[in-house]
């Protein structure tokens, strides 16, 4: 039961993580290795910075509209709120779908102990196909003027598709464009209400995350497809208002670390860095203790992250947000130019420009994402 | 509505897990208690004590240390050189077999 003690350091090097915008777990793992852990204690350590880190990183990708892989989306409908004067709920909603969704994710886990292995062969094949018909709705559902979005995010996702160029492909489509956008109109932030103020209903909320397990249930265990993706296709499942979006979007990104390390156990895949840097270590640990862990850890990092939402609000709320547009515009630039080098800025350019010729054109953002679901099609098929 | 669901699933969930944890933790698991038993299975999940008798290289120079309960002997890896020939340890591990002898795969190792 001291291991208990590597948990709650693990929460608390996943929240300072995901709290320190453009930064990503992964970036940490190979430090990891460094640390003369037995294997239990690697396990609580690793589990619980990866799911503390998930929940904290809403913040940045709220606040600051810097995001990672996973919380690209959640810039936009995250973005609205907060000049609505609504960041505490915003931040609120996320936190309560992450942890509804760790709840979800247990009658899933059944599901999955049962059928996984049996059922991932199939699903696999089929894929790339459910992704042209998402690619061909996503044209459909909007403006004829997407197909040029559409092809350009293409063209840009092939380019840098061998390269580890995500943060500053997502940072321009969706964290840049819309902090420019915001700064050039001039854009204020309402007085921000600081408790929660959303419409949203418990069994609202509870339908929303049941939407985000089941499908990332169907493409989470899928090579290439990142949580991102699943949630621009929950968008053309059912229309969603801004906190929903959010709701969605949130579960979907914590839901996607929990499966990360299903997937581990029961059909031995890695869908995650943390769940690559366990597999070195997986001996024949039981699923169920893997699930203790992930609960204990996920309420932990809420209840946490629960009392930070407050503090970091009002904060925000202190600052100029002119200033604070062009600090984080700054703080984009310098994160992609640090971890990604010149060719990162290059494409952080290329991305802003798509982001920005998206709104001008006014056609949903979302359509961005081709730039990793047609390199992904060309990949599985 | 959203306040009382807020104080109370986090604290459920917490404790729903420290349970699962508890129940399936692998040292939970570690069930073979002496050598001698752990010797007739050779495989899966052990836990015992012994007397550390002699330790050495193998060839390619992992730390092996052969315990000793009550003249029952078994052979165990050791990740690093901070124990003595004398000391009582406790090891929390696999047992598996490897060169036609048994050996235990520590996952944890404590020693007095």
């Amino acid at each position: 039961m001291i291991d208990l003690v590597f948990c709650l350091m693990g929460v608390g090097l996943g929240l300072l993580l995901g709290l320190v915008p453009g930064m990503h777990i992964n970036n940490f793992l190979p430090f990891f290795v460094l640390l003369s852990f037995t294997n239990n204690q690697l396990f609580f350590f690793v589990i619980a910075a990866s799911m503390a880190y998930v929940f904290s990183s809403f913040f940045p990708a709220i606040l600051l509209g810097v995001p990672n892989e996973d919380t690209a989306l959640n810039v936009l409908p995250g973005h609205r709120l907060v000049l609505e004067g609504n960041a505490y709920s915003a931040i609120l909603v996320s936190l309560i779908g992450g942890l509804l969704v760790v709840l979800f994710s247990m009658p899933f886990l059944l599901f999955f102990l049962n059928f996984l292995p049996v059922l991932y062969p199939t699903v696999q094949k089929i894929v790339p196909y459910i992704l042209i018909i998402v690619l061909i709705f996503m044209f459909l559902s909007d403006k004829k003027q997407s197909i040029v979005i559409l092809v350009l995010s293409s063209i840009l996702g092939f380019l840098t598709f061998n390269f580890n160029l995500l943060l500053p492909l997502l940072s321009g489509f969706f964290g840049l464009s819309t902090l420019l956008i915001s700064f050039l109109n001039r854009s204020s932030v309402s007085p921000q209400i600081m408790r929660l103020n959303s419409k949203l209903s418990l069994s609202n909320l509870s339908v929303i995350s049941f939407i985000s397990c089941f499908l990332s249930s169907i493409f989470g265990f899928i090579p290439a497809i990142s949580s991102s993706i699943v949630g621009a296709i929950g968008s053309y499942i059912r229309k969603f208002d801004s906190e929903e979006f959010l709701v969605l979007l949130s579960g979907t990104n914590v839901v996607y670390m929990v499966y990360s390390f299903f997937a581990l156990f029961l059909i031995n895949k890695t869908r995650s860095g943390s769940a690559v840097f366990l597999s070195q270590i997986f001996e024949k640990e039981s699923i169920f203790f893997i699930l203790g862990i992930i609960l204990l850890s996920s309420a932990l990092a809420f209840l946490i992250c629960l009392k930070l939402a407050r503090p970091l609000v009002k904060l925000y709320k202190r600052l100029n947000y002119r200033k604070l547009s062009l600090l984080s515009i700054f703080f984009i630039v310098a994160v992609n130019f640090a971890l990604a080098g010149p060719f990162g800025l290059l494409v952080l350019l290329a991305s802003t420009s798509i982001g920005l010729l998206s709104n001008s054109l006014g056609v949903k953002r979302i359509n961005c994402m081709a730039a990793l679901i047609v390199p992904t099609i060309v990949v599985l098929i | 509505m959203h306040l009382v669901f807020l104080k109370r699933l986090p604290l459920l969930l917490a404790l729903f897990g420290l349970i699962l944890i508890y129940l399936f933790s692998p040292s939970q698991q570690n069930t073979a208690t002496s050598i001698n038993q752990v010797r007739k299975s050779c495989s899966g999940p052990v836990a015992i004590e012994g007397v550390i008798e002699r330790i050495s290289y193998s060839s390619n120079g992992n730390l092996i240390a052969e315990l000793n309960q009550n003249g029952s002997k078994i052979l165990v890896f050791l990740e690093n050189g901070l124990f003595d020939e004398g000391q009582n340890l406790s090891v929390f591990g696999k047992a598996s077999k490897f060169s036609n002898q048994c050996w235990i795969f520590p996952d944890r190792v404590e020693y007095r």
